[in-house]
């Protein structure tokens, strides 16, 4: 027996994993070879200095990492060569990222602000506006949830109170009171239901926003019929 | 002196007499002119009973419609001094339009088929039709509507601040929309009408309880039910006046 075969089995033996005729084997050339027992002795000072380091529990992320390598039987190097061939978003699919709390908190903030001003950018929604007089007497509403027929209805609304505005310096006093009341009647229960809507988006609440829309919109055609 | 007195009373009488004829005839010709006056404005066109149909742009007043001769529209109105175009368009349609700011009552007989378009921006006096059968199409801001008699296929009548009231019978595949954004919004049916109904207040409240109805859905605000088969469709919707369906006795 040999010395490089001892030391070879001597960490199993220090740690008491080896069988009883291959420890047997150990202890006769370990009294007869002082080199191997210094060898003995670091391993077991390592041993006892390891026993005394605190406890740290692996991240999950490195478990399921070792576990799909077992599976898969891959190893590292090969892994690495074939992943060279794939794409980058292959590759940044496979990749597996453990980040502090804060980090996370930061990417968290980034990723909701980029939502956000992709949001506004795309009109996915049209931006909320308080009650704001205009030049028709009445008031623009507009909505948070995105609907194409109620966007098509606010610029219908725009363009006829554009021109009714231009109009309705030569209307009768009686007929421009009746215009204004109509449209300042309809404009309170449109921002009524625009916070209601805003607090509780439900459809049933899209839906009476549309038909006040409607509304207001009728009354806009009537007097735009007018001569 | 007796047959003095005689005569002198006898003359006496032939005077009052002949005033009171002067009187009255006074007072025909007077009402007559008043007449005129009330009614100053009269025009009739000839129509295709089959294919009669009539448009109305009223700025304020009235419009009243009922049905009358099967060839003809006649049409009178309390001009007030307004500016009214009555033109016959060349596919037969007959348009009315006031061009000034000054009230007019409009009255209408029409063939009972016809088709209704009228638009009476500020009907103080309301818009109403009586017993036409052709498609009827109301819209008033500021002002009621009443339809009674009707047979028609497609009504649609709709009042921002007035109350909106049809009384008429339910076509199959008929569609009646009636609506009111302030005002109640009432419909009268014959008991064995057949509709899909759907019914919406937002803040006054239905009353929809004469028919015996199939909910599919049910709430304070919104309704839509089945009441017997569902080939015509009534819509009846208001935001803040009530909804009031009953069945015509």
């Amino acid at each position: 027996m040999d010395c490089r075969s001892v030391i070879h089995s001597l960490s199993d033996y220090v740690d008491g994993h080896l069988a009883q005729p291959d420890a047997q084997w150990v202890e006769s050339h370990l009294r007869r070879c002082p080199p191997c027992q210094t060898v003995k002795a670091d391993l077991q000072e390592i041993r006892s200095a390891a026993r005394e380091l605190p406890l740290h529990a692996p991240p999950r992320a490195l478990w399921a990492r070792i576990q799909q390598e077992i599976e898969s039987g891959e190893h590292p190097p090969a892994r690495r060569a074939a992943a060279t061939q794939r794409g980058w978003w292959q590759r940044l699919g496979e990749k597996r990222f453990t980040f502090t709390l804060p980090q996370l908190a930061g990417a968290g903030a980034l990723a909701a602000s980029l939502l956000v001003f992709t949001a506004v950018r795309s009109n996915l929604f049209v931006p909320t506006q308080s009650l704001q007089p205009v030049k028709g007497g009445g008031a623009v509403s507009l909505v948070a949830p995105n609907s194409q027929a109620l966007q098509a209805m606010q610029s219908r609304i725009e363009e006829r109170l554009n021109r009714l505005n231009t109009r309705k310096a030569g209307w009768d006093p009686q007929m421009k009171q009746v215009f204004e009341e109509h449209l300042k009647r309809i404009d309170y229960s449109l921002a009524n239901t625009r916070q209601t809507l805003e607090a509780n988006p439900d459809p049933d609440q899209q839906q009476m926003l549309l038909d006040l829309y409607k509304e207001k919109l009728q009354v806009l055609d009537d007097f735009d019929k007018l001569r | 002196m007796f047959g003095k007195s005689l005569n002198s009373t006898h003359s006496s009488a032939r005077g009052r007499a002949l005033r009171l004829r002067l009187t009255v005839a006074a007072s025909l010709a007077l009402l007559g002119l008043v007449s005129a006056r009330a009614q100053d404005f009269s025009k009739s066109f000839r129509v295709l009973p089959s294919a009669s149909a009539v448009e109305v742009v009223n700025k304020m007043g009235s419009v009243t419609i009922v049905p009358g001769d099967a060839g003809a529209v006649f049409v009178t109105a309390v001009r007030n001094g307004a500016n009214i175009t009555a033109v016959q368009l060349p596919d037969g349609k007959v348009r009315l339009e006031v061009t000034s700011d000054t009230p007019v009552d409009f009255k209408l007989t029409v063939p009972a088929a016809s088709a209704l378009n009228v638009l009476c921006v500020m009907c103080d006096n309301g818009i109403v039709v009586k017993g036409i059968r052709g498609e009827i199409l109301l819209r008033t801001t500021k002002g009621s509507i009443q339809i009674t008699g009707a047979r028609s296929p497609r009504v649609e009548a709709s009042s921002t601040s007035g109350d909106v009231r049809f009384d008429g019978e339910i076509l199959p595949s008929g569609s009646y929309t009636l609506k009111s954004f302030s005002g109640r919004v009432a419909a009268f049916l014959p008991a064995g009408a057949s509709f899909r109904l759907n019914a919406t207040s937002f803040r006054g409240g239905m009353d929809l309880q004469d028919f015996p109805m199939n909910f599919e859905r049910q709430s304070d605000k919104f309704v839509r039910a089945l009441v017997g088969s569902d080939k015509a469709t009534v819509n009846l919707w208001t935001q803040e006046g009530g909804i009031l369906l009953r069945r015509k006795n």
